[in-house]
């Protein structure tokens, strides 16, 4: 089997093996972090998009991530706009144009440049969800966010909330996937690799760079709408700095450029934050450890290990892609 | 009027002054040579006339327009096609996608995947191959092909002889050849002196920022004094 056509078995595998897991006796409580894991997943893929297939490495997803996250808690709590495709529509749309807002300061730069603008963004962001208290709550927050119907659907409780965000990751990884193996995406490659060879070849590299940030923006405002429906809250902490940073950080160790790598990296953010933090409090310590050991023994990431280990416990040897080599 | 016309140019990298009020014609069909030693300014030239540095003064004439104050993608969406210096193939991207990337839209013409897989036969064995796993001729070919997907009118080639092997240097002679029949401008940079004369119908040979030598090609070949003193061999 090709490698590409194994990744489609391993991904179908994958899909029905995540649609059962509810119905396997999986408890509650994993199932809901399964759901965060996908939630997750689907602002990383956002971000791999900039950072893996531009060339952009982006601070301030958070931002774009808590956007469309206020936007649910807001439109539900001051207009009442709860149903879902309306909600998830306004979610995608604020973050779109806040994406596109930053894109305009941001890419006066590149660089170092552009990392240190998209932080002061970011910081921006955060600071008017926390001060601006008539508005997002201030610390408090937004409570009251209810989960909408979708179609004839409740999804009101965790496994039904759990199928729309595998959906939702599933339709976002396909849209990713179609979008990088477009003409587009390839001009975005090129651009990551060497912006001075594009323009030189008519590409308007600014333009490219730009269009890749708002749709970026789209994909992780998705994100934050699922999010503030599965916590039915939102507070600053979801478009924290630290936030933009484990968003990062899912990326580097799911597999940068690969898109579904970030399962993987989602997968043990989520489930390390959340079961560690129960052991001990110096949890973000052993998360650390494990996101050096990857940089250090697997720096494509958690994707290139995974079937690595598989091969290696039916004691197959592992080829060599030409992406590797 | 010639399709491209640089009339004294001066550019700067920061406070180097390295082109000193060049001026240079290119026609269509013919190739011009650029000759001179090492850092007297020819990728600078091509490097003005692409927008990458522009001049800081004088002007730079594309097909009658003024384009010396243009991005370098608006230039090269005018006609202008850039051979750079060490061939830059994307590493990581496949000789289809490289290919691929050179198109543009609303510059179709001869030029498609098609008629470059025609011109470098090897190439077609190599499509899936990455940029990054070719040989330096086979780079070359990707390189040129890349260019030439745009359909430009005017070719800037920056060494493109350095580092490959006498034969296929032979081969790079034949394929410029080839491109001058079909009526593409080629300024042509180039160490390699017997390959310039022989593909070149024009010369400028510069030195120090300036223009010290316009003539046919045939005058630099016999004339020892002109080579000794300018190019140093």
């Amino acid at each position: 089997m090709s490698v590409g056509r194994r990744w489609i078995v391993a991904a179908a595998a994958g899909f029905v093996v995540a649609l059962l897991l509810p119905r396997l006796g999986v408890p509650t409580f994993y199932v809901s972090l399964l759901t965060q894991t996908w939630i997750f997943a689907i602002v990383a893929m956002s971000l791999d998009l900039l950072v893996g297939f531009t060339g952009l490495v982006n601070f301030s997803q958070a931002a774009l991530f808590g956007v469309g996250a206020y936007a649910v808690a807001i439109g539900a709590t001051r207009f009442h706009v709860t149903a879902f495709v309306p909600v998830m529509a306004l979610g995608i749309v604020c973050a779109m144009v806040t994406a596109a807002i930053f894109g305009l300061v941001a890419l006066r730069s590149e660089g170092v440049g552009f990392i240190i603008i998209t932080i002061a963004l970011n910081e921006i962001v955060w600071g008017l969800a926390y001060q601006w208290v008539s508005v997002s709550g201030g610390d408090n927050g937004i409570t009251g966010i209810v989960r909408p119907h979708v179609g004839p659907f409740d999804v009101s409780e965790n496994t039904g909330y759990y199928y729309v965000c595998l959906l939702s990751f599933a339709i976002c990884l396909v849209l990713l996937l179609v979008l990088v193996r477009s003409p587009f995406g390839l001009v975005l490659k090129g651009v990551r690799e060497t912006p001075r060879r594009m323009r030189a070849l008519g590409y308007n590299v600014w333009l490219y760079r730009y269009l890749a940030m708002t749709i970026s923006g789209g994909f992780a405002g998705v994100a934050g709408v699922l999010f503030a429906w599965y916590n039915q809250f939102v507070g600053p902490v979801a478009l924290s700095l630290d936030q933009s940073t484990q968003i990062l950080i899912i990326v580097i160790l799911g597999g940068i450029g690969t898109l579904y790598g970030q399962v993987f990296g989602a997968l043990v953010v989520v489930f390390l934050s959340n079961e560690l933090s129960a052991v001990t409090q110096r949890w973000e310590m052993v998360l650390g450890v494990i996101y050096f050991a990857v940089v250090m023994y697997a720096p494509g990431g958690l994707v290139v290990l995974v079937p690595r280990l598989w091969n290696r416990l039916l004691g197959r040897r592992t080829p060599v892609t030409a992406e590797e080599s | 009027m010639s399709l491209l016309e640089v009339d004294d140019i001066h550019t700067y990298y920061e406070h180097s002054h390295i082109l000193q009020g060049v001026s240079l014609q290119a026609e269509s069909g013919r190739v011009t040579a650029l000759l001179g030693r090492n850092g007297v300014g020819k990728t600078t030239l091509i490097r003005s006339v692409i927008g990458f540095t522009p001049p800081r003064t004088g002007g730079i004439r594309f097909s009658g327009e003024s384009i010396e104050r243009l991005p370098s993608h608006t230039i090269a969406r005018r006609g202008v096609g850039l051979v750079p210096q060490g061939r830059r193939v994307f590493p990581s991207l496949t000789v289809e996608e490289n290919l691929r990337l050179g198109g543009l839209p609303g510059r179709a013409g001869r030029w498609t995947l098609e008629t470059v897989y025609t011109m470098f036969p090897r190439l077609r064995d190599r499509v899936a191959n990455y940029g990054g796993q070719l040989s330096g001729g086979e780079q070359q070919m990707v390189a040129i092909g890349r260019a030439l997907m745009s359909n430009p009118v005017l070719l800037l080639m920056d060494e493109p002889s350095e580092g490959l092997a006498p034969l296929i240097v032979r081969e790079l002679e034949r394929t410029m050849c080839a491109l001058k029949e079909t009526g593409l401008a080629i300024v042509l940079v180039e160490q390699n002196l017997p390959l310039a004369l022989a593909v070149a119908d024009t010369a400028y040979i510069i030195s120090k920022g300036r223009v010290v030598f316009h003539g046919d090609p045939q005058t630099i070949r016999t004339d020892d004094e002109v080579r000794t003193k300018y190019l140093g061999i």
